[in-house]
């Protein structure tokens, strides 16, 4: 029983210094886009924001190393906490992603700007197919994955999001979104 | 090393990287939480194709987390009840955030597979095209593809904005106000306005 306790107690605090390493991972980054925003220098926001969790696994889990030190710390553990860091830094991106770009976010904000009430045709006036077509392509110009090579003519300059989008194809298939 | 730091440092070290402890995060809990987790794929995938569920998200948050996590947790529950110590509480409680961490990764994903994001859907056209591509070629193969209608339908379905069909207006629910509240906060503790869509 004691040893369950024991067990119980560590068990809680692993997970609370995981949960305060996210929650400051998450406090550093609004910080230093607050920053990185007011002098100008965040291009793309996704890139500043990938970049940034990407770089965030070196303290993170040299702060574990530190913390946890033993001469028992191996590799599984170590593949554990850098898994959970990383799923709970992509789910942290998608949340950034979604605030920043997601159509179905845009709705929502736009109807509780409007007091949560709105005419149907207002809002599809709200969605122009040119202007969406515009941020989309600023958005990936500005993200180096495609450029322009004529005057509104594009191809593709970085393969990483294609392949993501390959990728999401696979699966739209695999669900029976798309037939072909 | 002095006492004080050694104190401090056991109260930290938990006991998963003490000697006693190896076991618990060894590739048991790896391995079985990502099997775990790619059956209910695999169910997932099952089930879509078969029934299509039109409120999204309600139906893959059930799937990936309130039926796994409650059948887990009262397998857990009789397991501990008749005293069998197949599985340590401690490596099922670890496995179970794992799970719950991958089943998160792939609820966020879901949206931009079911709602083909356009920004993907532009690259996969460029990218897939051997010619260059015009913003009126994109245009016009958006339009085919319908990405800017259903967004509303999707909305409604997850009850998130409700229809006036009498003044033809769009209503949102309290759940719908919530979560744009929480977006709404982000933006404005990010320092930037409202995101573009």
């Amino acid at each position: 029983m004691m040893e369950r306790n024991n067990n119980i107690t560590s068990f809680l605090f692993f997970m609370l210094f995981i949960a305060v390493t996210i929650v400051m991972v998450i406090f550093f980054h609004i910080a230093a886009f607050r920053l990185f925003t007011r002098l100008k220098k965040v291009k793309s926001p996704q890139k500043f924001t990938v970049k940034y969790l990407i770089a965030a696994n070196i303290p993170v889990l040299l702060f574990f190393r530190f913390f946890f030190t033993r001469e028992g710390f191996g590799f599984f553990d170590f593949l554990y906490i850098f898994l959970i860091f990383n799923c709970v830094s992509y789910v942290y991106f998608h949340f950034f992603n979604m605030s920043e770009t997601a159509r179905r976010i845009r709705i929502l904000a736009y109807l509780f700007l409007k007091g949560g009430r709105v005419g149907e045709r207002d809002l599809y006036s709200l969605y122009s197919l040119d202007e969406l077509i515009a941020v989309r392509m600023k958005r990936l110009k500005e993200m180096s994955q495609i450029e322009e090579a004529g005057e509104s003519e594009y191809i593709l300059k970085k393969k990483l999001l294609f392949r993501v989008s390959e990728l999401i194809l696979f699966f739209r298939r695999m669900l029976g979104f798309s037939k072909h | 090393m002095s006492n004080s730091r050694k104190k401090y440092r056991n109260l930290l070290c938990i006991s998963i990287l003490s000697n006693n402890v190896d076991v618990m995060i060894g590739w048991p809990v790896i391995v079985i939480s990502i099997s775990f987790f790619i059956l209910i794929f695999f169910i997932h995938v099952f089930i879509w194709r078969k029934l299509k569920p039109k409120g999204h998200i309600k139906s893959i948050i059930t799937l990936f987390i309130f039926i796994p996590i409650t059948l887990l947790l009262l397998c857990e529950l009789a397991l501990f009840a008749f005293s069998f110590k197949i599985i340590p509480l401690v490596a099922f409680l670890l496995g179970l955030i794992l799970y719950i961490c991958a089943a998160l990764v792939y609820i966020l994903t879901y949206p931009a597979i079911q709602a083909w994001s356009p920004s993907l859907f532009i690259v996969n056209i460029i990218g897939n095209s051997k010619k260059v591509k015009s913003e009126n070629e994109i245009r016009e193969l958006l339009l085919s593809e319908g990405l800017i209608s259903g967004r509303v339908d999707d909305l409604i379905a997850d009850s998130l904005v409700i229809r006036d069909y009498d003044k033809n207006e769009l209503c949102l629910t309290q759940k719908g106000r919530f979560i744009a509240k929480i977006f709404f906060l982000y933006r404005k503790f990010l320092g930037v306005e409202a995101g573009q869509g």
